[in-house]
């Protein structure tokens, strides 16, 4: 088994709003290996954006706070770093890629400036240095013509450009991470292809772990390594991407995986949707969160809720009937 | 037994439709929209062509699915058809009427018979009103009941079929959920008993596990109600789900339109294939297997696009003439139509098998070009050309669907026994780094046929330049650069396993 590069234990995240306090992350632990790409999957309000900015402690406080746990990042835990140190972690040794690009990038800057900011920063590079090593990662991600697309400003690129440019930030100072948090969502699906390749492409060259957080199954499929799926919060399945898909163990993987129409399947093959509605996050039930959309439930399951167990090598679930679940699958 | 898979499906579709006309027909149609400048005196510097010269047809009862990349035109069509875009040339016909004709009271009369559902579900419903008023409006302004109390019942009606509480009508549209919301937009579109719903990205703000609930919900009504759906998405998964025919649009144009079956199956537009090759499937048996078309830079702007065909930029195929010459859409033999100089108008479907082989054998022999059979030496070089001799390949029957699912069932189960028996040390345990390479190709050979998707016309490639598995590509003739191949469409890995290949690892007969 790989080095582990980012190890999660116990991450707790809350956020104190006017409706009652949102438990956004809840008690979730899981790692990221050296150089594998590792994909945190859920729906909408799961919680999985408000992990990653907890990992690079990006949440706003007030309103939220991590409440426990801790973040090792290369055997440094990142919750207990002074600010200054953090931030010469952020940006050099871990990167982070947003959905919306255009609010990522300063529309008053040229791209060249921008680019060449974390370099003079965090690789202490000088002036010329810095806006060579800028050309560089900007034929690095394909941008053709990139003497003149240095000159530019972020609104004269197009949406696939400036994730490009944001991914040459990202990578600028060979981080050891790459976030990318709903990176492509935006962008058409060519688009969203090219970029994903492009990540996939520039962290394996470098070595680096990639960890994508995504609601979309088949960017899972088509370039995870291993998935945490997550609801409610909490991380209800960790398994091998393969694994994932052929052996689901969690009713609420099951419903997902249900639910997506499929390119391949036949016109007309029927889908079958997970019943009810998402929670709200300030009104969870007791015990299990899905509960009231699982056909597994048991009258356990609406008492204890279930913890992360290790079912078998590599797979963890948090359910207490993932053997009958197996049965039915 | 002897007409390809595709073939009944060609001849069917037509015999299905004969003598129910187009619910709704577009002809050349065009909406422009001028650029202007200047703050005082407007001049127009420009025009944009967001719909230029698209031609579709909607059957009653049928869905086309409209795809494309933002900006493809595909929301202005819709908007156009509804009379909510200016229409600047060509002619829509909708139950026989001519829309662009209509004015004022007819028109209003129209759209009682369009209903529309839009994408943001928190948009486009009015905060102030109750959902109670929200889908007892169309009513009321179309006027289709005397008395009030009718028009409650209605709405009653509306909200059981859309499966919403009766009790939720006197709420508020902030009080309910992204899905429930959209619910509440379809019983608003159902309201004036229309027969055409046009669904412009119906699903795409959703979850999908909300998701999945609104297309079962389109597909009971398309059943229960005898909808005619125009669905406009970019989600080309949830197309595929909903669509009998497709449309994909590009910088304003129609590339490719047919049979969804046809389209998705064996796409032909380079424009189609790349879309399609671009979605990834959710489930990495199928995924990881797949040979990938990724296309080069952006949608060209608007404003400014192309000469020639639109798509010549991005091209993988484009020729001297693509880059001059628009490319009208042609009618292929199983239906579609397709727009491109390069699409090879002769690609199989609607002729019969016999005469296509001996055609392509023909043509084959005169290049010169026969495929040798592997020499058998072991793993040498990589892509040795494996025996593919097409005539008497595709002289055999061909196999139907449901035959093709049992022989891979059979052969699957097979499997299983074998692995079975090896595991209780009934067969030989040994080093199985190395198969003979005449092992490999016979039993290849027996599953070439076996796939429906793999064209009458592919050259099949063996490539043992990897230690753990066998790979077979199937490549196609670039009909632009004879003696080339077109990208690996169709891709099996064949892994190694105990002095010999396991029979179909991991079987897809998804096509590229």
């Amino acid at each position: 088994m790989a080095e582990v590069l980012l190890k999660v234990r116990n991450l707790s995240t809350l956020f104190r709003t006017e409706g009652g306090v949102v438990k956004a992350v809840d008690n979730i632990s899981f790692e990221v290996r050296v150089g594998e790409t590792f994909a945190l999957v859920g729906e909408s309000g799961c919680g999985k954006s408000v992990t990653a900015l907890s990992i690079m402690r990006l949440i706003p406080t007030p309103p939220g706070e991590i409440t426990s746990g801790t973040v090792e990042f290369d055997g440094v835990d990142l919750l207990k770093l002074p600010g200054r140190e953090m931030r010469a972690i952020r940006g050099s040794k871990i990167g982070m890629i947003f959905q919306e690009p255009m609010s990522s990038l300063n529309p008053v800057l040229t791209i060249q400036s921008q680019l060449a900011e974390p370099l003079k920063i965090h690789m202490k590079l000088s002036g010329a240095a810095a806006n060579d090593r800028a050309e560089e990662l900007v034929n690095m991600v394909g941008i053709p013509d990139a003497k003149t697309r240095l000159q530019q400003y972020p609104h004269e690129l197009s949406g696939g450009q400036r994730q490009r440019i944001m991914i040459a930030m990202a990578m600028s100072c060979a981080p050891r991470l790459l976030i990318a948090d709903e990176a492509t969502t935006a962008l058409d699906v060519t688009i969203q292809a090219q970029i994903l390749d492009l990540m996939q492409d520039v962290t394996e060259k470098s070595g680096a772990s990639l960890l994508i957080i995504t609601h979309n199954l088949g960017i899972v499929a088509r370039y995870a390594d291993r998935v945490a799926v997550m609801y409610a919060g909490k991380l209800r399945e960790v398994s091998d991407a393969t694994d994932l898909y052929a052996t689901p163990r969690h009713p609420y993987t099951v419903g997902l995986l249900r639910s997506v129409p499929r390119l391949d399947s036949d016109r007309g093959t029927p889908l079958t949707p997970i019943a009810g509605e998402i929670p709200d996050l300030t009104n969870l039930p007791d015990g299990c969160a899905f509960n009231p959309r699982c056909q597994w439930a048991v009258e356990r399951c609406f008492i204890d809720d279930p913890e992360l167990e290790e079912i078998s090598t590599g797979k963890q679930v948090a359910c207490f009937e993932h053997a009958s679940v197996a049965l039915n699958v | 037994m002897s007409a390809s898979p595709a073939a009944p499906a060609a001849a069917v579709a037509p015999a299905k439709y004969d003598g129910s006309t187009p619910i709704l027909e577009t002809r050349d149609l065009k909406v422009y929209f001028p650029v202007k400048r200047g703050l005082i005196i407007q001049r127009t510097v420009g025009v944009v062509k967001a719909v230029d010269g698209v031609d579709i047809q909607i059957k009653p009862g049928e869905t086309l699915g409209l795809v494309g990349e933002s900006g493809s035109g595909k929301t202005t069509l819709g908007r156009a058809i509804l009379g909510l875009s200016e229409v600047s040339g060509g002619s829509i016909t909708y139950d026989g009427e001519d829309v662009l004709a209509l004015r004022g009271r007819e028109m209003r009369q129209l759209r009682s018979k369009i209903g529309m559902v839009f994408q943001d579900p928190y948009g486009s419903l009015n905060p102030r009103m109750t959902v109670g008023n929200i889908v007892a409006e169309p009513m009321l302004v179309h006027k289709i009941f005397d008395e009030r109390s009718k028009v409650r019942d209605r709405v009653m009606e509306l909200f059981d079929t859309v499966g919403l509480n009766r009790s939720m009508a006197t709420r508020y549209p902030h009080e309910f959920s992204g899905g429930q919301r959209q619910r509440i937009g379809i019983a608003r579109a159902l309201a004036s008993g229309p027969k055409l719903l046009i669904c412009d990205e119906a699903v795409s703000a959703l979850d999908v596990s909300i998701q999945a609930q609104i297309i079962g919900l389109f597909d009971r009504l398309k059943e229960e109600q005898n909808l005619t759906y125009l669905f406009i998405a970019h989600d080309l998964s949830v197309v595929r789900h909903v669509s009998d025919t497709v449309a994909v649009m590009y910088l304003g144009k129609v590339v490719e339109q047919g049979d969804a079956d046809a389209i998705y199956r064996d796409p032909q537009h380079p424009y189609t294939q790349a879309l399609l090759s671009a979605v990834p499937i959710p489930d990495p048996a199928v995924e990881r297997l797949r040979a990938r078309v990724v296309l080069k830079g952006d949608m060209p702007s608007p404003l400014n696009p192309p000469k020639g065909c639109v798509f010549n930029t991005r091209c993988p195929l484009a020729e001297d003439r693509c880059f001059v010459e628009i490319p009208l859409p042609r009618t292929f033999p199983d239906g579609r139509k397709i727009a491109c100089h390069v699409v090879s108008p002769q690609f199989d479907a609607g002729t019969s098998i016999e005469s296509t082989a001996l055609a392509q054998a023909r043509s084959r022999e005169s290049r010169g070009e026969r495929v040798a059979a592997g020499d058998g030496t072991g793993r040498g070089t990589a892509f040795e050309q494996l025996s593919a001799d097409p005539a008497s390949q595709r002289a055999k029957p061909m196999i139907t669907r449901r035959m093709l699912t049992m022989i891979v069932g059979a052969v699957l189960l097979g499997v299983l026994l074998t692995m079975f028996l090896f595991e209780f040390g009934l067969g030989a345990r040994g080093d199985h780094s190395v198969v003979p390479a005449a092992i490999i190709e016979s039993r290849i050979d027996e599953y070439i046929d076996d796939f429906d998707c793999i064209r009458e016309d592919a050259v099949v490639q063996l490539d043992l330049s990897n230690e753990s598995y066998a790979r077979v590509v199937y490549l196609r003739d670039n009909p632009s650069r004879p003696g080339s191949y077109l990208p690996p469409r169709v891709e099996y890995r064949y892994y190694y396993a105990e002095g010999t290949i396991e029979a179909i690892p991991e079987v897809t007969d998804f096509c590229y």
